[in-house]
């Protein structure tokens, strides 16, 4: 199994993650190397009817819908990068 | 303590942020250490009150600077406390500052640390471990009293044992992960990183319980557990996976681990030597599948918008590429692309889903297994800590690091990591597993090996001192 640089920018574009060459050239060889090691998985025969996991078993975890004391607006925008009379400003979103 | 710092650090590394801002915020350890002193002439008398301890770096500190090792969030002052650090600061505990870590917690040596490797104070040109080096770091070097450290593969246990000090990484859920900036969701599990056992049960004190913020939190059994310190492992019954034994590389960390094995034998434990382990040969694909396939999600709210680096772009989406491009390091960026492939249509099958089908194998067998064991013992690392930059190039061999840890946060189970002698003059580590909330079990089992080796009152000597 091995993942071709045409394959890693297309999963990058995914992410909006921007590569340089050098890095492009280094993730195609370093995720061929560890998608071999998960080749192991293949011989992993699942019972019929296994489930997928996870640690907890569900429970209901809900609380009561009631309203909570919020942040102070200026503490939750004091490390947003552009704000502007008290909103975060971002670029337009549409042309 | 802060002096201790200032002398030790500068060669260390351990630290990201030292919190002693004279500013005199409520926040800098200082403004703490008097509240503390407050405290304890109005009778306050609990176990941790006054006591220094550090934060690894990606544990929300409101006021103190939190990075998560990563230039993207490189100048972020989080707008609240993780719970674990309000329930430190409701005992007075006095936080230092915070420990240097992989980026995002993606690694084994804190080489993928944005700012700065931190070096392993018995030997200065090796490597911590990782992701949490800083915290134990600190803690042999006695730049803390205990830190904290998260465990999503081994971060917590690998630099432990490399480093000679205990560390516990906790049942999943015992502890709330509220304000502990989320890498991979399901695996994730803050713990104490400390000298001693006993400081390993206090700090658990402290921090465990259901929190509100935390859906996935459980509630403890209402237990101290120093009650679980008793140095008797009479009738104990502990097993031993030997495929884990022959798997060690350095001889000198299998005769440690042997050493005490016997121990546990010649002390009226039952030992089983032939534990089988069918699905253990798996844990390592299944976590390096699923932990970047979460990861890929998680990191995904970097946008350069709310919080964080933000790169200059003409167009949002160029600067929003542009924002992860500058802020995430190689590692970051790697397991997200493999994240995002495990994911991706066509893939989701063959990786994904096979891997959380045999991640329930591998909870069911060590379900099946604490029905007849009370602990299990288990290396902690195939070798003793290996020299700075010496596999910082190849991520698989990298990996392969965490081959005894992994098992632990795929089923969710508890697991220590304790000293256990030395191999080449550094730290060997013994690790103990044991069932879902079964940290008594496993406290006691570790206070007695602690007890009846002296292993944890060897102490790094640095070359200043």
């Amino acid at each position: 199994m091995s993942i071709t640089k045409q394959e890693v920018l297309y999963l990058a574009s995914l992410v909006k993650m921007s590569l340089s060459q050098d890095e492009l050239d280094k993730l195609g060889t370093d995720l061929s190397q560890i998608l071999k090691q998960f080749q192991v998985l293949e011989q992993l025969e699942i019972p019929e009817g296994a489930q997928a996991s996870h640690p907890h078993s569900n429970r209901s975890i809900l609380r009561a819908d009631q309203s909570a004391e919020a942040y102070d607006s200026g503490l939750m925008l004091q490390n947003a990068p552009h704000v502007q009379e008290n909103l975060i400003r971002v670029k337009a979103i549409l042309d | 303590m802060i002096s201790r710092i200032h002398t030790v650090d500068p060669i260390i590394r351990a630290f990201t942020t030292i919190n002693d801002t004279p500013n005199s915020s409520e926040s800098s350890a200082p403004a703490q250490a008097e509240v503390a002193d407050l405290a304890i002439q109005a009778g306050a008398t609990h176990s941790l009150i006054g006591i220094p301890g550090q934060i690894k770096d990606n544990i929300c500190t409101l006021g103190i600077r939190t990075t998560c090792g990563s230039r993207m969030l490189e100048d972020f002052y989080p707008p609240y406390n993780a719970t674990v650090i309000n329930k430190l600061l409701h005992h007075h505990s006095v936080i230092l500052g915070k420990g240097n870590m992989d980026e995002f917690a993606m690694g084994s040596s804190t080489e993928n640390s944005a700012f700065y490797p931190t070096r392993n104070p018995w030997g200065l040109t090796k490597v911590p471990g990782g992701s949490s080096g800083g915290p134990a770091a600190a803690v042999a070097a006695g730049e803390c009293m205990y830190a904290l450290g998260s465990d999503t593969g081994g971060s917590i246990r690998q630099p432990a044992a490399l480093c000679g000090v205990v560390g516990l990484k906790p049942t999943y859920g015992l502890v709330s992960r509220y304000g502990l900036i989320a890498f991979a969701s399901s695996l994730d599990q803050i713990g104490p990183i400390t000298r001693d056992v006993t400081d390993t049960a206090i700090v658990l004190n402290a921090i465990a319980g259901e929190d509100p913020y935390d859906s996935t939190s459980i509630s403890p059994p209402s237990t101290d557990y120093r009650s679980a310190l008793i140095p008797d492992v009479t009738g104990l019954r502990v097993g031993v996976p030997s495929k884990l034994i022959d798997q060690i590389t350095e001889p000198g960390v299998r005769a440690a681990i042997e050493s005490s094995i016997k121990l546990f034998e010649d002390n009226g434990a039952l030992v089983d030597r032939d534990v089988k382990l069918d699905y253990y040969d798996y844990a390592l694909a299944v976590y390096y599948i699923l932990a970047p396939a979460e990861a890929s999600a998680n990191l995904a709210r970097y946008d350069g918008v709310k919080y964080g680096l933000s790169a200059d772009a003409d167009t949002m989406w160029q600067a929003l590429e542009a924002t992860k491009g500058l802020g995430f390091g190689p590692e970051v960026k790697r397991r997200i692309i493999l994240g995002t492939y495990a994911l991706s249509s066509g893939y989701y099958d063959a990786y994904y889903r096979k891997a959380q089908q045999a991640r329930a194998l591998i909870i069911q067998e060590f379900s099946s297994l604490f029905s007849r064991y009370d602990v299990l013992l288990a290396p902690v690392t195939p070798s003793t800590a290996f020299e700075l930059g010496a596999k910082v190039d190849d991520p698989v061999e990298m990996y392969l690091n965490d081959v005894f840890t992994i098992p632990s946060n795929i089923a969710g189970i508890p697991s220590i990591s304790i000293p256990a002698g030395f191999s080449n003059n550094m730290p060997v580590g013994l690790q103990i597993l044991g069932p879902w909330m079964g940290e008594s079990a496993i406290l006691r089992a570790a206070y007695f090996h602690e007890q009846a080796t002296g292993w944890s009152t060897y102490h790094p000597t640095l070359s200043q001192e």
